[in-house]
């Protein structure tokens, strides 16, 4: 092999070094807009879906409610009640525990595949398909008693609304304005009862 | 300034150092020599006195200069200044037995030396020293940079024959002493002067980053072990001697931010655990395993030549610090580039083959390899 036939096959293999790379990259790029895409979907705090990603999957799932008959879907809207004085009296960081405890609770008491979100602060929503009203009533109210449980020393306790898909409607911002609103309501009865202690 | 640069093969040094006198001008203020490592160092001083007597000069060995827009290989180039006005001037710094436990006292005493050289051209002509001298410019760069100042620094590393993967010393001829171990920057005054630093390396290449090294030896790019690498460049390639100069072809570029290449590392040896460069390398510095062709080379030469005499005009005299390995890309247009720089820049040109250039790219001083850099020099003449 003279130096020019060297040359050339020391070209050829630096070609094929640069395919690899170039193919390594690629599936790099890959993988980290993968990772992207799971970041944007989740809440870095509690690790429950964001926002966002609980609008996309409502999109979906009012779309399939709309097409099967008989098929229903909860909307739930849940909120802390006396979570304001636990961030005022004890700190940030005491707060943020609480709702990664909070969300921790969400997630056991609902089923996998059952969409437990944060909304923001401390909101959370939850939407639940092929359940009855009583059961998923039942199981708010384990969780209410759960929360109140864990968090007695806090007096923390969580409020409620409920929508459900087709009866309230098929739009999504009215059913969580609904959700909402209902919550509040509880919310309502949870500070009279208060008062009344 | 009349500068005329000559040169001389004669395998006998007092021959060739008197056939240098007889084509020397009259009176010259100062003279570079390059001499070539095959004649005996040690006479090279006597020798000089003899024939010439007291004269200002600075001797290098070399084992080719350029003379004009000759290579003399193995010979003796002599580049004889004599300034037109008396604010010309040459002032020299030698330091001489450099090593790794005086480094921080170099770089403090070449700094206060340039420091106050910023409108001089400063030429920096130095051996390799083991690998210190590539590492004190890579240094003297990040405090200059630190500092924001922005001294003219251009030179290179002498060349000197390679025996296996060893380096011959190179010594410095100054003052009528050999000295080892040392550089010399040689500072002239009342020059004006532009400097441009040409590569012709294929821009695109796959990026590696340096996760392990000692200096000049890189253990692992990626996080893999490096020794990978050069052995897939030569893969089904049989192993010979001359395998070590076909990884010149394949320079390694220091890239910034922008993927930009700032200098370029050549190949000097690898076994399976390490690549070993002829310049420094940092951890988390990211390489850019690059190509060159000879026409690429000369394509960049001819480019970099051109907007230097746009942006410069005419030339007195020109510097070159061209490294090594283009000699060998360049193969038989080996004289081709120099007569292009001297054709294009339409000026005498003296300089020689480096182990390393030394000049400032995108505002950073760095060692470089696989470069050239060409330097266009004009005296100022009082009205």
């Amino acid at each position: 092999m003279n130096f020019k036939d060297k040359k050339l096959k020391l070209f050829l293999n630096y070609i094929e070094e640069l395919t690899e790379q170039y193919e390594e990259l690629l599936n790099q790029k890959k993988e980290l807009l993968a990772e992207l895409e799971k970041k944007a979907m989740y809440d870095p705090l509690t690790g429950l879906f964001n926002r966002q990603a609980l609008i996309e999957f409502l999109i979906k799932e009012i779309e399939r409610v709309k097409r099967e008959k008989g098929e229903k879907l909860f909307v739930i809207f849940l909120d802390l009640d006396n979570f304001k004085q636990v961030n005022d009296l004890y700190g940030h960081k005491k707060g943020d525990e609480v709702l990664k405890e909070v969300a921790q609770l969400l997630k056991t008491h609902f089923r996998k595949y059952d969409i437990v979100a944060r909304f923001g602060g401390d909101e959370f929503m939850v939407v639940v398909r092929n359940r009855t009203k009583g059961e998923v009533e039942d199981i708010l109210k384990k969780l209410q008693e759960r929360i109140e449980e864990i968090f007695k020393n806090f007096e923390i306790s969580v409020s409620y609304g409920i929508a459900v898909a087709p009866d309230d409607g098929t739009d999504i911002d009215k059913l969580i304005t609904l959700a909402d609103r209902r919550m509040y309501q509880m919310k309502e009865k949870h500070k009279a009862k208060n008062l009344d202690k | 300034m009349d500068t005329v640069i000559v040169g001389s093969q004669n395998p006998i040094l007092r021959f060739a150092v008197r056939e240098l006198k007889e084509k020397a001008p009259k009176g010259f203020d100062f003279a570079l020599f390059s001499i070539s490592p095959s004649y005996p160092h040690q006479d090279v001083p006597a020798t000089i006195k003899k024939e010439f007597g007291s004269i200002n000069y600075v001797g290098f060995s070399s084992s080719s200069a350029f003379a004009n827009i000759k290579v003399i290989n193995d010979g003796i180039v002599g580049c004889f200044f004599k300034f037109s006005s008396p604010k010309t001037k040459v002032c020299t710094y030698v330091r001489e037995n450099v090593s790794r436990e005086n480094r921080r006292d170099v770089i403090k005493e070449m700094e206060e030396f340039l420091s106050k050289r910023e409108d001089k051209l400063n030429v920096v002509i130095a051996d390799f020293i083991d690998g210190e001298f590539p590492i004190l410019i890579e240094e003297l760069g990040k405090e200059f940079q630190r500092r924001g100042t922005g001294v003219p620094l251009i030179g290179g590393i002498i060349a000197t024959p390679i025996v296996g993967n060893e380096r011959q010393k190179g010594y410095l001829f100054y003052n009528g002493n050999v000295v080892e171990d040392c550089f010399i920057v040689i500072s002239f005054s009342n020059l004006d002067f532009q400097f441009q630093i040409s590569s012709g390396v294929f821009k695109k290449g796959p990026i590696y980053t340096v996760t392990k090294t000692d200096t000049f030896k890189i253990y692992e790019l990626n996080g893999k072990p490096a020794g990978y690498l050069p052995r897939k460049l030569l893969k089904d390639i049989e192993p010979s001697n001359d395998n070590q100069f076909l990884l010149w072809y394949t320079p390694f570029g220091i890239v910034n931010e922008g993927n930009e290449i700032e200098a370029l590392r050549l190949i000097r040896s690898f076994t399976d655990d390490y690549i070993e460069l002829w310049g420094p390398v940092k951890e988390g510095e990211r390489l850019k395993l690059s190509i060159v062709l000879s026409t690429e080379l000369m394509k960049d030469a001819e480019k970099t030549a051109k907007n230097l005499k746009e942006s410069f005009g005419m030339a007195d005299f020109c510097f070159n610090f061209s490294c090594i390995a283009r000699e060998k890309i360049l193969e038989q247009f080996e004289e081709k580039e120099i007569e292009l720089y001297g054709r294009l820049l339409n000026a005498p040109l003296f300089g020689f083959f480096t182990h390393g250039e030394v000049a400032k790219k995108n505002g950073k001083l760095r060692i470089h390899n696989l470069t050239s850099v060409i330097a266009a020099v004009r005296e100022r003449y009082e009205l």
